[in-house]
């Protein structure tokens, strides 16, 4: 097919692979990259990222497989390794595997990484096996309710796997930059990260790189990572004195 | 989200350290800090998810069914989590 060759098909593109343990990620990136990591069918067996490189029609795709998580909060080293890849290297795109057949844990991940801003595809893996236990998914809806791609994939049949590659090269040029997704928390708790989110951006902490209130959100979950790489006092008193409120005015900690 | 269980009310609350494999139970609270708490969340462990005993040996890890998958909790944990 000829195409305009423009600036962006020669750059290099960084697309991250997350999702449950045991989703289907590196079964879907050795379609991706021809490599044979070793998978199996037991959550775990990714514990440290790897990388492949592919050329797809005129660009450089960097592929990063990352170990399974099943959030964002830094529980295990797992976690705290995906959550620094993808705030320090800021992919293109990340590509989110889920597990069709357990899909309200695995969209948990997915709010997470939608508020974290990330440019997002999602892999509906082990679609044929939801489809004979009887789940139907109106992908559409989903994907129109999230603001992402959504495609059906089977991982171990090849499946999908091209159109995915497509979505996810198409995302990577359509995003410039992250684009945290705001969430309204309401107003008790949004009065309170406004005041932490102002020390965050004066002391202008985590050199601007972490979006500031990205940051403060996790300072007023008591996020232990984001609190001993703050290590500015004032900030950590403001939002020690917002979590007692919010946490006498609801009745749970924030 | 996480009440504890003297607010709730209800009676026969145990932690699930005690429940014997073969039971359905459904988690009424978390009587851990706020870390604890927000990784139940992430392993989709709420207020009112039911969940089956696969196995509970005295002394080792409980293994539970929740929502089609099993889920290894460690022995500490499931003595935070209180189900009836």
């Amino acid at each position: 097919m000829a195409q305009a060759r423009t600036k962006s098909d020669q750059k290099e593109i960084k697309i991250a692979l997350t999702g449950n343990p045991n989703s289907g990620k590196t079964t879907i990136f050795n379609h991706l990259t021809g490599f044979h990591q070793r998978v199996g069918n037991y959550p775990g067996v990714t514990v440290e990222k790897k990388e492949g490189l592919v050329l797809y029609e005129g660009h450089h795709l960097q592929i990063v497989d990352l170990p399974g998580i099943y959030s964002l909060t830094p529980y295990s080293p797992e976690e705290l390794i995906t959550r620094r890849v993808l705030l320090e290297e800021k992919p293109d795109v990340v590509i989110d595997v889920l597990d069709a057949t357990n899909i309200e844990r695995n969209l948990y991940l997915a709010t997470q990484l939608k508020e974290l801003g990330v440019p997002l595809v999602l892999a509906l893996n082990m679609s044929d096996e939801a489809r004979a236990q009887g789940i139907q998914f109106d992908l559409q809806k989903l994907s129109a309710l999230l603001g992402v791609p959504i495609v059906p994939t089977v991982g171990h049949k090849r499946e999908g796997i091209g159109e995915l590659l497509a979505a996810a090269v198409e995302v990577a040029n359509a995003t410039r930059d992250w684009r945290e997704v705001k969430i309204n928390y309401g107003r008790d708790i949004e009065t309170e990260l406004e005041n932490i989110q102002r020390v965050v951006e004066e002391e202008g902490l985590l050199n601007g790189s972490y979006d500031a209130r990205w940051v403060s959100v996790k300072l007023l979950e008591g996020d232990q990572d984001i609190i001993e790489r703050v290590r500015a006092d004032r900030v950590l008193t403001v939002s020690e004195e917002a979590s007692r409120r919010l946490q006498k005015l609801l009745g749970d900690p924030p | 989200m996480f009440r504890n269980a003297e607010e709730t009310g209800q009676s026969n609350i145990r932690p699930l350290s005690l429940i014997k494999a073969g039971e359905n139970v459904k988690l009424i609270s978390i009587a851990g800090g706020q870390q604890l708490q927000a990784r139940m969340l992430a392993l989709g462990l709420l207020p009112g998810t039911s969940m089956e005993v696969l196995k509970n040996r005295s002394d080792g890890p409980v293994i539970i069914i929740v929502k089609g998958s099993r889920l290894v909790l460690g022995r500490g944990m499931s003595q935070d989590i209180m189900v009836c």
